[in-house]
């Protein structure tokens, strides 16, 4: 049940260097901003100018390599300017694919692959935010996923439908999972899912539509469909047929990384309670000395301090050279539970006025909801642990 | 801030250590448990397996090597307690012999520590009696009513404790009582005294031990003084700082029991689940059911999660920071992923868990009492509230 030794290094200063000028930049971005965003029709919802702030600032390029214009960070790294992101009233979801979607072409591209795009997303110059991966009949079971590609002469040809596509119009190049063969009899479902990358603004003239989904929240999301779209043979990311490998890493990077936004959203809701608990006077004195109130509020914020132990963890093994695989799943599973749970006590301790838009704390439970489902949701995590830590059967 | 960096294990550390421990336990079986169970309140002190535990000087762990111990650091300890309780034994009856001598060690005299911790090292002398407690006062510790009155050559002990666990098994107490009355102080932590109490002394001097019989075995007893003299001597440091003593001791006392519960919860799951994969029900695993098999993986997230936490507090205590927001979470991470744990294998194991010849019922009575004891989930709470959030004391 246990894993060869490996160090964890806790700083108290704890990345002060990355966190002081994030909160500065994301200050630039308040409240009233997110609030606007939410008044405008669907298709004008996206945070275009927060996206541009970010990802021109640089820190989006922690985790490519230095050879190719990134900053070659740890992982622990990226996971802390998350934190700090969503610990402000902002929210990352609109740039978090330009952080970790390009470890794929650092780990599995080709040389022109990596000298043609790294650099360049290292730059901002190109936006790598969207994953084409889960379909209206099949979502979290990507063995059955319907969207082929087929291989024409020196190309491939894509039919098929991707629903919930996050950002897929603010970006330029997306990754696709696709199946280009049979599985095996007997063998692993998932092979012969191929990984692709896509160039959006070519796919949008040869072949693929789209069409935005309108949702809870901020999502900007689209259902994207393929009638015949061409790519060249060189948009095939590493080998054809191991695109589920490719995935699984990526997705385990990913909860890391949502591990950290939902600590973000915890550190935003605890501030955001105390303050108010502490100021807000009802019987005569404020409702913190009130432990109905500050009992939750403590509970919780234990929870995330331990959630964020383990989303350490996760990084510290992934750092290391080694896949964390469950335990980036207990990560994501532990911060969201505890999110959840601090930002209802928040809600709770702000009562009546937590439904008050102008407190955000509203705006800040659905995106902590949200992070309970997706990318991966909680019942598929708590299979992944089930079955690889616990050595218990397939539940499904 | 300063800058510091505190650093730890991942996965089984102190692999030697965790080997010797389950050696040891080994040859105490949930039947030696259970036959404990069997017996009177007077006769349900495992003495074979502290006596083993001692033997092998495991108990010594956290005793500087120039004084006859191991010298480990409190992680060292925690590894120690974690591997008893992960192999179905029980450190309850002795753990006290592992850190209440802490006290004694940062702030006895030169002549106590080298009077009594070899002693203690060897095992020799059990120091394994901590008498803070009172019947009316619980948590509100420094309004402990038992007094110390200074006479000549030594001190009059009057007053009662209560739930002191092992008292009649230790050759030594540590006792707590006040020797400057409350409203001469300007602090209530104030005028507070830590005593090392010879217990055949002071019982030939009028000390009544009266057991508790408690749901688990605890050892555990009432005392009472009434005028007991003990000698100057007994004074542990400083007379009227024994607070600010024993609060050091806590920590590291946090951490340790902790670190149990974490190994109880090991035990626990690794019952549980090869139980759930064996048990075949209409015709599947009955792991195979998710309302078993996530109930079983929700549990082990937050004991793993606990863990760490618990790391990072023996760490911190190691390295000589303030820890008491850490250790204090320890104990509250771990008391809830370990009852999560306790839960799940009672309904996995079904009526089969409740035999008294089942482990599964007596890990989960233990446990429950890891959420009241040594420090009630609502102090903790209070403690993270007030000292780490900025909230009000709400009591």
């Amino acid at each position: 049940m246990t894993e060869t030794l490996l160090k964890m290094r806790i700083d108290t200063n704890d990345y002060n260097e990355f966190r002081d000028p994030l909160r500065a930049l994301c200050s630039d971005f308040p409240p009233e901003y997110w609030r606007k965003l939410e008044d405008n029709p669907p298709d004008q919802r996206y945070p275009t100018d927060f996206a541009d702030a970010i990802i021109s600032s640089g820190f989006f390029a922690a985790l490519i390599e230095e050879d190719f214009g990134g900053a070659d960070l740890p992982l622990r790294v990226a996971a802390v300017i998350l934190e700090t992101i969503h610990s402000t009233p902002c929210n990352a979801s609109c740039v978090l694919g330009q952080m970790f979607l390009p470890t794929i072409l650092g780990k599995h591209g080709s040389e022109a692959q990596k000298n043609e795009f790294l650099p360049r997303i290292a730059a901002g110059e190109t936006r790598f935010l969207a994953a084409a991966i889960s379909e209206d009949e099949s979502g979290s079971d990507l063995a059955a996923m319907q969207t082929r590609a087929e291989k024409r002469g020196d190309h491939w040809v894509i039919n098929g439908t991707k629903h919930w596509v996050n950002n897929a119009r603010h970006t330029d190049i997306m990754l696709l999972l696709a199946r280009t063969s049979e599985a095996p009899e007997g063998g692993d479902p998932c092979d012969g899912l191929t990984a692709f990358l896509v160039d959006i603004p070519k796919a949008r003239e040869n072949g693929m539509s789209a069409e935005l989904i309108d949702a809870m929240i901020n999502s900007n999301s689209e259902n994207l469909v393929f009638n015949d779209l061409e790519l060249p043979a060189d948009a095939v990311i590493g080998e054809a047929g191991k695109g589920y490998d490719y995935y699984r890493e990526l997705a385990e990077i990913e909860c890391i990384l949502c591990a950290a936004c939902a600590s973000g959203d915890s550190d935003f809701f605890s501030e955001k309670a105390v303050s108010y608990a502490n100021e807000r006077i009802v019987f005569g004195r404020p409702i913190s000395y009130n432990q109905g109130i500050q009992f939750p509020i403590s509970k919780a914020y234990v929870e995330v301090q331990g959630a964020k132990l383990i989303g350490n963890k996760a990084a510290a093994i992934y750092d290391a050279g080694k896949r964390p695989g469950a335990t980036a799943s207990m990560a994501k599973h532990m911060a969201c539970e505890a999110a959840w749970n601090m930002a209802d006590a928040c809600f709770t301790t702000h009562g009546g006025f937590a439904f008050a838009r102008e407190y955000d704390v509203e705006r800040k439970w659905r995106d902590v909801r949200i992070m309970q489902m997706a990318p991966q949701g909680t019942n598929m995590l708590l299979s992944d642990i089930g079955e690889n830590n616990l050595g218990m059967p397939r539940s499904f | 801030m300063s800058e510091m960096t505190i650093e730890f294990d991942l996965g089984d550390d102190y692999p030697e250590l965790r080997e010797g421990v389950a050696k040891v336990c080994k040859n105490y079986p949930p039947s030696y448990w259970e036959h404990l169970e069997n017996q009177p309140p007077s006769g349900s002190y495992p003495s074979e397996f502290v006596n083993a535990l001692t033997e092998t000087g495991f108990l010594s762990a956290l005793i500087p090597t120039e004084y006859g111990g191991l010298g480990l650091p409190v992680r060292g300890g925690a590894a120690i307690l974690e591997t008893i309780h992960a192999e179905g034994c029980t450190a309850g009856p002795c753990h006290a012999q592992m850190y209440t001598m802490g006290t004694v060690l940062r702030h006895g005299s030169a002549e106590q520590k080298q009077k009594y911790l070899p002693k203690i090292a060897k095992g020799e002398l059990r120091l394994q009696a901590f008498g803070v407690t009172e019947p009316t006062t619980g948590s509100d510790t420094t309004q402990l009513k038992t007094r110390a009155e200074k006479v000549d050559g030594g001190y009059l002990i009057k007053g009662q404790k209560v739930w002191i666990s092992r008292a009649a098994h230790s050759d030594l107490m540590l006792l707590l009582a006040r020797t400057t009355p409350a409203d001469q102080v300007e602090k209530r932590a104030q005028g507070v005294s830590v005593f090392l109490v010879d217990m055949a002394k002071a019982k030939e001097n009028g000390m009544v031990i009266k057991p508790i019989d408690a749901m688990i075995n605890h050892n555990t007893t009432e005392i009472f003084f009434d005028d007991v003299w003990i000698p100057e001597d007994s004074l542990v440091g400083e007379e009227g700082k024994g607070f600010r003593y024993i609060l050091d001791g806590m920590n590291a006392e946090r951490c340790l029991v902790s670190s149990e519960t974490i190994g109880n919860g090991r035990y626990l799951l690794d019952l549980t689940i090869k139980h759930a994969n064996e048990r075949n029900l209409f015709g599947k695993a009955l792991s195979s059911n998710q309302a078993i098999q996530f109930a079983i993986v929700q549990a082990y997230a937050q004991l793993e999660t606990a863990d760490l936490m618990v790391r990072k507090a023996a760490a911190m205590f190691d390295a000589g920071m303030k820890c008491g927001a850490e250790a204090n979470m320890s104990k509250i991470l771990s008391g809830e992923a370990v009852w999560a744990c306790a839960q799940v294998a009672l309904n996995v194991f079904g009526a089969a868990g409740l035999a008294k010849s089942s482990s599964i019922q007596r890990k989960w009575r233990e446990s429950r009492t890891a959420r009241n004891s040594p420090i009630s989930p609502n102090m903790v709470l209070n403690f993270v509230g007030q000292h780490v959030l900025g909230l009000p004391r709400s009591y």
